[in-house]
Order: C-alpha cells, then sequence, then structure tokens
C-alpha cells in the first residue's frame, strides 16, 4: 500500500536522525507496544520467517542433521525446510536466496560431520 | 586512502576486565534469557552455556552435535536455531549449547553473529560499534 510505505519511509527517516541513545528507546518502546506474536512480529535481522513455529523449526533440525554429509562445510538457505540455495559463505547463500525470491530464507554454515570448530582465545 | 563504516550501534564495555563482554538475551517462542557473552573473533561459533538452553526450552543432545577444539582439547556442543538480541539488534541463528553442564562461558563467535553484522571496535575507550550487515547505509561499501 503506497500511503503506509511513504508514511514508514518518513518515520524511518525521521528516526535516523536520533541519537543512538534515543533510537533505542524508541525500538524499545515501539517493541513493548507492538507484542512479538503480532503480524510482523519477532523478525530477526536476515531471517525473516512470518510466524515461525516450533514445527518448522524441528523439520529444519532435521533437514540440517539429515543432509550434513551432502552439504557440509558450506552455507545454506532454506525456505522453512526447503533448501533455496547453497554457498560457500554466508554472503553468496545469502545472495543466492536474494535472487530465488527468498529474502527471509534462514541462511546457516552447516559443519561437515567430522568437523572440528575453532574455539577463539576465552 | 580513508575507509568510512557507519553503526546504528553502539555500547560501552569495560575495558578493565578480560575480554569484550556484552549483553545479550536468547529467546524461542516465549521463553527468553539474559546472559552476558563474549564477543570473540577467534571463534567458530556462537557458544553458550547449556543451562542457557534448557531455559529457553531446549533439549540440549536433539540438535546437531558438533566438536570443538581449543588449545588443550576438544569440548561438545548442539547447534539449535534460537533469536537473540545484541544492543537493540535481533538475530535468528543456528547457535551452540555446550553438552558439559559445568561449561559457563558464553561467547559470540563467527558463524551466525559476526557473519550479520559490521563490527567496529575502539577497545581504548571501551566502545563496541555495531551495524546490521547487508544493510541499506553499507551498501557503498
Amino acid at each position: 500500500m503506497t500511503f503506509m510505505s511513504t508514511t514508514l519511509d518518513e518515520v524511518l527517516r525521521e528516526a535516523r536522525k536520533l541519537a543512538p541513545d534515543e533510537r533505542r528507546e524508541l525500538a524499545e518502546r515501539l517493541l513493548e507496544e507492538s507484542p512479538r506474536s503480532a503480524t510482523d512480529g519477532g523478525k530477526t535481522h536476515g531471517q525473516k520467517d512470518d510466524g515461525l513455529s516450533a514445527d518448522v523449526r524441528r523439520q529444519r533440525l532435521e533437514w540440517l542433521k539429515s543432509h550434513r554429509a551432502e552439504y557440509g562445510g558450506q552455507h545454506v538457505a532454506l525456505d522453512g525446510a526447503a533448501l533455496v540455495a547453497v554457498g560457500q559463505s554466508y554472503r553468496e547463500a545469502k545472495e543466492k536466496a536474494l535472487s530465488a525470491g527468498k529474502p527471509g530464507a534462514f541462511v546457516t554454515y552447516l559443519p561437515k560431520p567430522d568437523e572440528v570448530a575453532e574455539w577463539g582465545g576465552w | 586512502m580513508a575507509h568510512r563504516l557507519s553503526f546504528s550501534e553502539s555500547l560501552s564495555y569495560d575495558a578493565g576486565n578480560p575480554g569484550i563482554t556484552v549483553a545479550v538475551t536468547l529467546r524461542l517462542d516465549r521463553a527468553q534469557v539474559d546472559c552476558e557473552a563474549k564477543v570473540d573473533t577467534g571463534a567458530s561459533l556462537c557458544v553458550f552455556a547449556r543451562s542457557h538452553g534448557e531455559q529457553l526450552g531446549l533439549d540440549i543432545a536433539d540438535g546437531l552435535r558438533q566438536v570443538i577444539g581449543t588449545v588443550t582439547g576438544s569440548f561438545v556442543v548442539y547447534l539449535h536455531e534460537v533469536d537473540f538480541t545484541v544492543a537493540g539488534l535481533e538475530f535468528s541463528a543456528f547457535v551452540a549449547f555446550a553438552e558439559d553442564e559445568t561449561f559457563q562461558r558464553n561467547v559470540l563467535g563467527r558463524r551466525g553473529f559476526l557473519e550479520q553484522v559490521t563490527l567496529g571496535l575502539v577497545d581504548y575507550e571501551g566502545k563496541l560499534y555495531l551495524n546490521r550487515y547487508p544493510d541499506d547505509t553499507n551498501t557503498g561499501l
């Protein structure tokens, strides 16, 4: 809806003029007023699945477990529990998912079955 | 040649403490856990204490099993998809929970966190800057 988009753009433009602390306060207040269960609530950066349910998470986890040998060592982009893209990096998988018309795809690195991850310095 | 980055968020940490420690809120459905985690560019994954995952209602051992190697040995974690918030930015990612109940460290590593942000660090001032990436304000990079 054009009117709504324009209004939102204007609000965002004004909000970006605020100091970081004020922006955070604004975000917190808006979140308080709009429950995460609302239509757009709970969406997170790069992983915009509407109403992601425990079932979807469960299916996704099962997909990752069962395709580890096949896709391990790469980034995969999943729309629900369906593979939409594979990449050698987060960026490659993300951009392929965007090209496939799945901007909300869940992108994650899938470790190989025998892979040993790095632990940092702590 | 000068390089410019822009950040939507900044936070302060105690530069006198070992490690760069930031507040993190983990979420799964309606459950949430507040904790602190160290930002660690050397860690492959985001790793949290087992108890945090259990507080979210996860069956830890039902996740994707992963071994993490350290200088002195290795330990086992299980990966689960959760949401988490750092400095007001929300993420959804596959993060690890330690198998060992005595493991109490929380780490924000590369997969699931660093790969989704632009990070700036001024340790001299104890300041950490964050921005989502990709992000419209950084498309000129």
